[in-house]
C-alpha cells in the first residue's frame, strides 16, 4: 500500500504572529480514514487548510499522491483533494444547487455536455435527487451539508477532507450524514470533536494539541485511553 | 429567518414565469424605451401602456395588491425630484395657490412635466416588477450573462444575492444580543455600541469572504468564472416576443396618427 499523504516538518505562523502548527509529521496510507481530534484552537482546521494547499507553510513539505504541494501545481492537487468545510454557507456560494455542483467540474475543464449528468449523479449519491434548481439559502442545515458533500464528490477526489462534518446536525441527520461518509471509499481525513463519530468512521487518530501532534495511533486505542484524552482537554 | 426576497413569487407558475429570461429582459428594455419616447400629452397612449402592464399582470398571477404596493416605492423618489417643477416652470398659469404670505403660480407646462416623470417612472417600475417577480434571481443573472453583461458584475450580484440574507441574519442576531443587555438610555454610549456592531459585522463579512474564496480555490477556481447554461429559447419565447413587439409598435405608432 503506497502513502497518499506525506507531511514532513510542517510549521505555520499566522500573519498576526500566532504559531499555529509546530513541526507536524504525518503519513497516511492510501484508502485509510484518519481522525484528527484536539481542543478548540489547537490547529486542526489550520492543518486541514495546509493539506489542500489553501495555506502554505514556509517550512516543511507536503506530498499528496506523489505531488509536492507548491503554488505551481495547485490545480493538480485540488483535483486529488476534496474539502468539505465546516460551514456549508461558505461552501455553497452559487445561486442554485446545480451551479454549485457544476462549479468544480467546470474549473477542471470537463466538457459542458457532461455536466448535467455529473450533477445528477452527485445529487443521487447524497440522496438529494431533483434538487438541481433549488437555491442554497432555502435548504435545511442537513441538506446544505449534503449538497456541500456533493460539490466535492462530483470531482471524484482521491482524498476527502472534512472539517467538523457532524456539527450543528440533529441526531438523525447526523447519523445519516455519517453513513454517507462511511460509504465513500476515498482516503478520508476528518477533524472533529465528535468522538463517537471518529470512532465509527476512522482507522487511525491523531491528537493535535497546541499546534503539535501530541499522540497518534489506532482509533480504538486512542479513543478508549481516557487518561490520555483527559490530559489533552477532552 | 423570514425575509422579503427580491424575487418573491418567482417560483409560481405561469406563461411569464416560464419565458426565457433573455426574452423578458429584451421585451422590458424595449417597452421602457418606447414608453419614454412617447410625448407626455398623449394621455390615452399611456393608458394603453398601462393596459399592457395590467394584462401581463393578469397572466403572471402575481397578487394585485403586492404588485401595486411594491410599485409605489418609486413614488417618493419621483416626487422628491419633480415636485417643484410645476411651480418653477414658466408657461400658462393653471392656478394660483394663495399661501397667506406669498402666492405660488402653477403652470400647465410644469404639470405636464411632472405627469411625464411620474407616469413614466411608475410604468417603468411596474414593468420591472413584472420581470423580477416572475423570474428567479439566478435565472435573471443567467439571462443577463447570456446577453453579454460583464461577468464580474454578474458574479458580484450573485454573491450579493447569496449572502445578503446571511448578513442580515447576522446583523439581526447581533441586534438581539445587544437588546438583551440594553436597558434604555445612555444615548451616546449606544451610538458607540452601534459603531462597534457595524465594525464587527464588516469584519465578519470580510472573514466570510476569505472562507468562501478558500472554498472556491479548493474546487479549482483560478479567476475565470465558468458557468453552465440551462437556458434554451423555445417556441413560446418567440411567439411572446413577436406578439409583444407587435402590440407595442401598434400602440407606439398609434399616437402619430
Amino acid at each position: 500500500m503506497n502513502n497518499i499523504i506525506e507531511v514532513k516538518n510542517l510549521d505555520f505562523v499566522y500573519p498576526d504572529g500566532t504559531r499555529a502548527l509546530k513541526d507536524i509529521n504525518l503519513i497516511v496510507p492510501s484508502g485509510q480514514s484518519i481522525g484528527i481530534i484536539g481542543p478548540n484552537g489547537a490547529g486542526k482546521s489550520t492543518f486541514l487548510l495546509h493539506l489542500s494547499g489553501i495555506l502554505q507553510g514556509k517550512t516543511g513539505q507536503i506530498v499528496i499522491d506523489g505531488v509536492n504541494i507548491d503554488s505551481k501545481n495547485l490545480k493538480t492537487i485540488r483535483q486529488k483533494i476534496g474539502f468539505v468545510f465546516q460551514n456549508p454557507d461558505d461552501q455553497l456560494f452559487m445561486p442554485t444547487v446545480a451551479e454549485d455542483i457544476a462549479f468544480g467540474p467546470l474549473n477542471l475543464s470537463i466538457s459542458k455536455g457532461e455536466i448535467p449528468e455529473l450533477v445528477k449523479k452527485a445529487l443521487a449519491s447524497v440522496k438529494l435527487n431533483g434538487f438541481e434548481g433549488r437555491s442554497s439559502h432555502h435548504l435545511s442545515a442537513g441538506e446544505k451539508k449534503r449538497v456541500a458533500l456533493a460539490t466535492v464528490l462530483v470531482m471524484t477526489p482521491k482524498i476527502l477532507i472534512f472539517d467538523e462534518p457532524s456539527a450543528n446536525l440533529d441526531p438523525r441527520t447526523r447519523r445519516e450524514f455519517i453513513k454517507l461518509i462511511k460509504n465513500i471509499t476515498a482516503t478520508k481525513i476528518i477533524a472533529s470533536h465528535d468522538l463517537a463519530m471518529i470512532e465509527e468512521i476512522t482507522d487511525q487518530t491523531i491528537v493535535i494539541y497546541q499546534g503539535k501532534k501530541a499522540a497518534e495511533g489506532l482509533t480504538k486505542i486512542i479513543i478508549n485511553d481516557h487518561s490520555l484524552l483527559e490530559s489533552f482537554g477532552f | 429567518m423570514e425575509h422579503s426576497f427580491i424575487d418573491k413569487y418567482s417560483d409560481r407558475d405561469s406563461l411569464l414565469h416560464r419565458l426565457d429570461p433573455r426574452v423578458k429582459i429584451i421585451c422590458l428594455v424595449g417597452f421602457i424605451i418606447l414608453m419614454v419616447l412617447t410625448p407626455p400629452q398623449y394621455f390615452h397612449v399611456f393608458g394603453q401602456y398601462f393596459l399592457v402592464v395590467v394584462a401581463l399582470l393578469a397572466i403572471s398571477r402575481i397578487p394585485f395588491w403586492f404588485f401595486i404596493k411594491r410599485s409605489l416605492i418609486v413614488i417618493p423618489f419621483v416626487i422628491a425630484i419633480a415636485f417643484f417643477i410645476p411651480f418653477f416652470k414658466e408657461g400658462r398659469t393653471a392656478f394660483i395657490l394663495d399661501l397667506w404670505l406669498f402666492k405660488l403660480s402653477v403652470s400647465y407646462e410644469g404639470i405636464l412635466i411632472f405627469w411625464n416623470v411620474l407616469a413614466k417612472a411608475w410604468l417603468s417600475i411596474m414593468a420591472l416588477i413584472l420581470l423580477s417577480a416572475t423570474t428567479k434571481f439566478s435565472r435573471l443573472l443567467k439571462g443577463l450573462e447570456k446577453l453579454k453583461f460583464p461577468k464580474v458584475l454578474i458574479m458580484n450580484l450573485s454573491f450579493m444575492y447569496r449572502y445578503l440574507f446571511l448578513i442580515t441574519d447576522e446583523a439581526q442576531r447581533m441586534g438581539r444580543a445587544r437588546n438583551m443587555r440594553y436597558f434604555g438610555g445612555q444615548f451616546f454610549r449606544q451610538l458607540k455600541v452601534l459603531g462597534n456592531m457595524i465594525g464587527s459585522l464588516f469584519i465578519r463579512s470580510y472573514e466570510r469572504a476569505e472562507r468562501v474564496y478558500a472554498a472556491m480555490c479548493a474546487r479549482g477556481f483560478d479567476g475565470t468564472a465558468r458557468t453552465i447554461n440551462p437556458l434554451k429559447i423555445q417556441v413560446r419565447d418567440l411567439c411572446f416576443t413577436v406578439i409583444f413587439s407587435a402590440i407595442l409598435m401598434f400602440i407606439f405608432v398609434g399616437w402619430y396618427i
